[in-house]
């Protein structure tokens, strides 16, 4: 490593760290997170980048060299499809229910599931990859799923979502369970060789990520689709009850091993403080009548649990979470990041002040269709109006991530701005 | 309480078997089958103005889809039967546009559009350009409405845009756009004639051209 490149990452972890333990930094700092804007900064199709481990690499790795942002935050290339496949070796396995980390396309071909739609297959070859969900279980299986949700899963859920496991004594299904084996480690290694190239040659600190999910989206993306589940609130609540009492133990317990590392393994990261991103999907959806007992309150248990096992949950609140900001002062303080898209975030300070970290950024389509000078303006107004009194990370846009089609010379406008109206 | 007020009454609090258990009631009795729907575009109405007023959330909105739905898909057989028909106040056609699959959005917008008393063609997601054009063709719609939540979705809904000028078909037509990422910005760059983040506002917008339509 250079001197300049360890300068780097001194000046960046510093800053982080400030950031998360409550400390004012000497700037906000900015953690982007990516889909498919590497892709297309480097000019590869969305349908190599998401297959061909090497050009993901590639692309994410010339992003962070030619823009000056403080952490690598997610860079994704594709959508997620094996959370059902994750919770079942929860009891038996741990390990594998937190390392099958698997969102990349060859993986959708392994075991070709039907929850996921991918460039160059279902999709053109420069059209992002897609979450499409859907319904895989019905109102009458609810008590089953309550009754052993690890069973229920394995046994008449992953059937049905993996066109491969569909008959899971068939030689096909061996077969497919070998092979997303296998890719598994060849993924795996392409993140860490991503990791360890941003760290080494680019000076991007290195900090613990892991997963977690609130119960009842995991019900509304993996079993039921969003609207059956949004009406089953209102047909069958006690059924629902009882299917998230227990699934949020299981959640907990795979969350958590996402984030428990040993203590030698732990040393190896620059930053200690283990993140774990979790993305809410219903939030902004159910009413206040079952926001507090079907979502809210088996989502803070996760979140407790993560927090008293030493990680800050990083959780990305989708819509417009306004009405619902009073419910997060009672998570503890000081311990999470609220990353937020359509809520106001001025008004989300006002009413969390220095409760959480505040996280977000600003509208995506000035990202895309705006001029760099009023990208620039957006977001120093942003920032001066929030950032006091520390506790701010910018995000970029409002979307979970950098919006794929957002220029590059308004990226940098960004950038620009984090450094002229971030200072404290 | 009349069975017609206490039927929007349990639609509107959201009381699925005790709303259609009336709606059958009414029609055993032999009421007239467009008054229960007439009943359901009021019902459908306080709904979207709780909606606007932040009374009421999306789920609140789709379990009312839900019900309506149910209860139209009791009432429509017996309007066959009877040979009667609606009186349409207009012609809809909506879609997802193109690489966008949301659909729950539209999907209450649909409903509350029927329960208004619009013909409603829904093209479903992920609807190309194309698809948008052939559809005014066919069905010479007053209103097309498009659905997007992606921000992607908001050059989709330029390009269709385009393809109803090119196709000449722009000043037969309104355009409204809908769905979470549409804001003025996304209005004015796509070309349409309204924007709305919220289904009952949507509604509004197009039943005033409706009115304006007719003088
Ligand atoms: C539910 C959901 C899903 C479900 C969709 C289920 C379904 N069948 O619709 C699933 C899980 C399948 C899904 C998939 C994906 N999603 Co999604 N999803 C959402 C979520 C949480 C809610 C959307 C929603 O339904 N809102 C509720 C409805 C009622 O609101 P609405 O659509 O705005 O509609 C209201 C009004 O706008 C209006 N309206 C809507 N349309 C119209 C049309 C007209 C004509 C009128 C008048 C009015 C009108 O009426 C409605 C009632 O008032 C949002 C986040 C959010 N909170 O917005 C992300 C979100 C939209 N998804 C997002 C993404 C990225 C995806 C995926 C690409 C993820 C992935 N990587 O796989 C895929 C997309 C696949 C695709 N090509 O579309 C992003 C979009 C980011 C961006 N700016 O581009 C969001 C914003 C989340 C985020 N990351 O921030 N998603």
């Amino acid at each position: 490593m250079t001197v300049d490149v360890s300068a780097k990452l001194r000046e960046r972890k510093e800053r982080i760290e400030r950031v998360l333990t409550g400390k004012v930094p000497d700037r906000v700092p900015f953690i982007p997170s990516f889909h498919f804007f590497p892709a297309r900064y480097i000019g590869v199709s969305y349908a190599d980048y998401s297959s061909d481990y090497r050009l993901f690499v590639k692309a994410v790795f010339a992003v962070y060299r030619d823009f000056d942002f403080d952490l690598a935050g997610l860079a994704l290339p594709g959508a997620g499809m094996t959370l059902p496949l994750n919770f079942i070796f929860i009891e038996r396995y741990p390990d594998l229910a937190t390392t099958t980390f698997a969102i990349a396309r060859p993986f959708h071909d392994i075991l070709r599931d039907k929850y996921t739609r991918w460039p160059g297959r279902e999709l053109p070859p420069n059209v992002s990859a897609q979450f499409i969900g859907g319904k895989f279980m019905e109102a009458e299986e609810y008590d089953e799923l309550a009754e052993n949700p690890i069973e229920f899963i394995s046994r008449k859920i992953i059937p049905r979502v993996y066109e491969a496991l569909r008959d899971p004594t068939s030689p096909e299904a061996y077969g497919a369970l070998v092979r997303f084996g296998m890719e598994v480690v060849k993924f795996s290694g392409a993140l860490m060789e991503l990791m360890t190239k941003l760290r080494e040659e680019l000076g991007y600190p290195t900090i613990p990520l892991g997963m977690g999910y609130a119960p009842l989206d995991f019900i509304a993306d993996h079993l039921r689709h969003v609207t059956y589940t949004l009406t089953d609130l209102y047909r069958y609540p006690d059924k629902v009850k009882r299917a998230l009492d227990a699934l949020t133990p299981l959640i907990i317990k795979w969350s958590k091993a996402s984030v428990s590392l040993p203590p030698s393994v732990l040393e190896a990261f620059d930053i200690k403080i283990p993140l774990v991103f979790i993305p809410l999907h219903l939030n902004e959806m159910v009413s206040p009548k079952f926001f507090r007992e079907f979502y809210w309150e088996p989502l803070k248990r996760v979140i407790i649990e993560l927090v008293n096992a030493g990680a800050i949950p990083w959780i990305f609140f989708e819509g417009n979470f306004t009405p619902f900001l009073e419910y997060i002062l009672e998570l503890p303080k000081g311990k999470i990041i609220a990353y937020f898209e359509r809520t106001d975030l001025r008004k989300a300070r006002e009413v969390l002040g220095d409760h959480v970290i505040i996280m977000g950024g600003i509208s995506p389509a000035l990202c895309i269709y705006g001029t760099p000078e009023k990208v620039f303006e957006e977001a120093c107004k942003l920032l001066s109006d929030v950032k006091e009194p520390g506790g701010f990370i910018f995000a970029g846009s409002r979307v979970a991530g950098i919006p794929d089609e957002t220029k590059p010379e308004n990226l940098r406008a960004l950038i620009e701005a984090v450094r002229k109206c971030g200072r404290y | 309480m009349s069975l017609s007020e206490e039927m929007v009454r349990a639609i509107v609090e959201l009381d699925e078997s005790r709303a259609i258990e009336i709606a059958k009631k009414r029609l055993e009795a032999g009421e007239d089958p467009l008054k229960i729907l007439d009943d359901l575009r009021r019902a459908a109405e306080i709904i979207g103005e709780k909606y606007e007023r932040g009374e009421y959330f999306v789920s609140d909105l789709v379990m009312a889809g839900e019900i309506l739905k149910g209860i139209s898909e009791i009432v429509r057989p017996k309007l066959k039967e009877l040979g009667v028909s609606r009186k349409v106040v207009g012609k809809l056609v909506i879609g997802t546009v193109e690489g966008d699959i949301h659909d729950i959005g539209k999907n209450i917008v649909v409903t509350m559009a029927e329960a208004a008393g619009f013909e409603v063609i829904d093209l479903g997601v992920d609807v190309p350009p194309q698809r948008f054009v052939e559809a005014i063709k066919q069905h010479n719609p007053d209103i097309v409405g498009m659905s997007g939540l992606l921000t992607l979705a908001i050059d989709s809904m330029k390009r269709t845009v385009d393809a109803i000028k090119e196709a000449g078909l722009r000043d037969k037509v309104k355009i409204i756009i809908g769905g979470g990422r549409v804001d003025q910005h996304a209005c004015e760059y796509v070309g349409a004639d309204a924007w709305t983040n919220d289904a009952s506002q949507g509604i509004r917008i197009m039943l005033k051209w409706m009115e304006e339509k007719k003088r």
